[in-house]
């Protein structure tokens, strides 16, 4: 097989696995370009090898499936992300890989690729490498001083998942590695300097997304993760024990967003959803659908409302948050400052009152209708109130 | 009277700016020399740049609102808006009126000033992705088509990248290029660069990387709509995977 064909099947076998952004510290998510799907395509990302020993039902390269196998040997794979890398096609390569033969094998080929490529050609761009489960601790640690990023796929939301979908994998064998990784990374800023990260597969199983955003918060304060990336599962295999169809994309979406909002916004997952309702609205961001939940906290007057509480306004974010809070130190901040600060008028304003000006904002409904995305936003009409009706 | 100083000329403009304010002629106008743009009527003055002219104004932007305040007007100076002159001629007055917390205040010019730094800031850094370098003789090349002269501000990010090598970047628009050789760079006006006949000498290299961005792509989640609004259209012709 020559390189064309093996990059075809291998870059091909690596599409589905999200994490693929060059955060860090010298690489800040530089996008290379945007493959046909819309995503960024920041680094080189190919497996190894799809050759697997396991055969984990969702996969398709799982052991039992058909097709053909391939492997790039170490200078193939060295010699590619140099050609791409220096013509700034890349930041660099996201390496993961089947297990092959066994996971210290196959862990032993991923650190040969960073070395050569940081030791024999000085690379300086960004690296990620998977920590495969069950590897010797000491390549997790060797493939850690190359790597600028680790990642090890927790695969499914849940250990029931996990056995009914992926039983030659165990909870104890993933959590293995992220915890050495979370350790060591605590130890020396050497190892992983970007951090670690993990992927999920949602929709495969029943999970809600409740139990989704619970497992994310825990593996972000347990294990100090960077990211937890979200992929909504597409299906490559005919298999009963697998749903016909993959969850719509905007699931996917949604569980992204709630993930940013208690990353960077102070909400926890049970203040966006909880057992009676355990599933984020498809139309609405988690954030302005929060807000709709809430009208006893708002309008907050933006002149004087604490800081915390007016990051939770639809329409505001950190950035423009700081804006508004450098502007209120000169003067008051009007309605009509909204949209040079930053912030999405058409959510923001409803929610805020600027030096007792309650002007008139929508119904409850028409309230709902304004802050559905744009798509769902269309199949409705508009309407008109008084701020008074929804805040009473 | 209109002050026309060299189009792209940052210096020259605040030498210009400088003369507004010794005249004490706010009423004067300031812009750029342009081959289908110019003031129609009044009389007009060509402005050079004075390096000590322009010293004087930028100690005096970072010395009333700060080193954040100077960066963003050079930044927007970069943004390719005609007409902007007068709007940053105002916002480094008001530099010199608000002090510190210039940037804080809400005033149209300063507003319209963030926006430009920012837009300029942002096209900088999507470049820094979709520049593409191909191996010429003895060396590397990448042509681009910025909106805005954001030429300057990728020299670093590339002196990084493409240390022991020599390169040229190219801003085809402004016939403009950074050309560094042996570790030394220099920005060079008026240069036109044509392709060479025969067959590319990293074409092999160019359709790895075409098969790598076809295969990445899921076919199910195809969003071209999506594509394209990150990497508009006007980009594709020097982008290996689109060209």
């Amino acid at each position: 097989m020559n390189l064309g064909e093996k990059l075809e099947l291998l870059g091909g076998a690596a599409r589905y696995d999200a994490s693929c952004a060059s955060s860090g510290p010298e690489s800040a998510g530089v996008c290379h370009s945007w493959a046909d799907d819309g995503r960024c395509i920041s680094l080189l990302k190919v497996l190894f090898t799809n050759h697997c020993l396991y055969d984990c039902v969702y996969c398709a390269n799982r052991r039992s499936n058909p097709g053909k196998r391939a492997a790039f040997t170490v200078k193939e794979l060295v010699d590619l992300t140099l050609d791409f890398h220096r013509r700034n096609y890349i930041e660099g390569l996201f390496l993961s890989s089947g297990v092959f033969r066994s996971p210290d094998d196959t862990m032993e080929a991923l650190v040969a690729v960073a070395r050569s490529l940081r030791v024999d050609h000085g690379f300086r761009g960004y690296i990620h490498l998977k920590a495969i489960p069950g590897a010797d601790p000491a390549l997790v640690r060797a493939a850690g001083l190359y790597a600028d990023r680790m990642s090890v796929n927790i695969e499914l939301p849940s250990r029931a998942a996990l056995a009914a979908l992926a039983a030659d994998k165990s909870a104890e064998a993933i959590f293995a590695p992220m915890k050495q990784i979370a350790g060591e990374t605590a130890l020396s800023p050497r190892f992983v300097p970007a951090g670690q990260s993990t992927q999920m597969i949602v929709g495969a199983s029943p999970e809600t997304d409740l139990d989704i955003l619970r497992l994310s918060s825990k593996l972000y304060t347990s294990y100090g993760l960077k990211r937890v990336y979200y992929s909504a599962y597409v299906p490559v295999n005919a298999d009963q024990r697998l749903p016909v169809a993959g969850p719509p994309l905007r699931r996917e979406h949604r569980l992204y967003q709630s993930d940013w909002l208690f990353r960077f916004y102070g909400f926890s997952p049970d203040e966006l959803l909880d057992p009676l309702r355990p599933y984020l609205d498809h139309e609405m961001d988690p954030k302005a659908a929060w807000a709709l939940r809430h009208p006893e906290l708002f309008p907050l007057d933006i002149n004087r409302a604490p800081v915390a509480a007016l990051l939770r306004v639809p329409g505001l974010g950190p950035r423009s948050l700081a804006r508004v809070l450098a502007a209120r130190r000169q003067g008051r901040v009007g309605r009509a400052d909204l949209k040079a600060l930053g912030a999405v008028v058409r959510k923001a304003e409803a929610f805020l009152s600027f030096d007792g000006d309650p002007r008139s904002t929508p119904t409850p409904d028409a309230l709902r209708k304004l802050l559905l995305d744009p798509a769902a936003r269309k199949a409705g009409t508009r309407g008109d109130a008084r701020q008074g009706e929804l805040f009473s | 009277m209109t002050l026309v100083y060299p189009r792209d000329d940052f210096q020259a403009y605040l030498t210009a700016v400088l003369e507004t304010w010794l005249h004490r002629a706010p009423e004067w106008t300031i812009a750029a020399e342009s081959d289908d743009w110019f003031p129609a009527s009044g009389p007009q003055r060509s402005v050079r740049a004075d390096g000590q002219a322009a010293r004087r104004i930028a100690e005096g932007v970072k010395a009333h609102a700060g080193a954040r305040a100077w960066l963003v007007l050079s930044l927007a100076f970069r943004h390719a808006d005609r007409g902007k002159e007068a709007v940053l001629a105002e916002f480094v007055r008001l530099c010199v009126r608000h002090g510190e917390s210039t940037l804080d205040h809400l005033d149209p010019e300063v507003c319209e000033t963030l926006r430009r730094a920012r837009a300029v800031r942002a096209e900088a850094h999507r470049f820094v992705g979709l520049v593409r370098f191909r191996a010429v003789d003895g060396g590397w090349y990448a042509r681009f088509e910025p909106d805005h002269d954001v030429l300057g501000l990728l020299v670093e990010p590339f002196q990084k990248r493409m240390e022991g090598y020599d390169w040229m970047l190219h801003d085809e628009g402004r016939q403009a290029a950074w050309v560094c050789r042996a570790g030394v760079g220099e920005g060079v006006r008026g240069v036109r660069v044509s392709a060479g006949p025969g067959r590319d000498p990293d074409a092999d290299v160019q359709d790895l990387w075409r098969l790598y961005f076809r295969t990445t792509a899921v076919p199910e989640r195809i969003n071209l709509g999506l594509q394209r609004s990150k990497m508009p259209h006007k980009t594709w012709k020097n982008l290996v995977e689109k060209g």
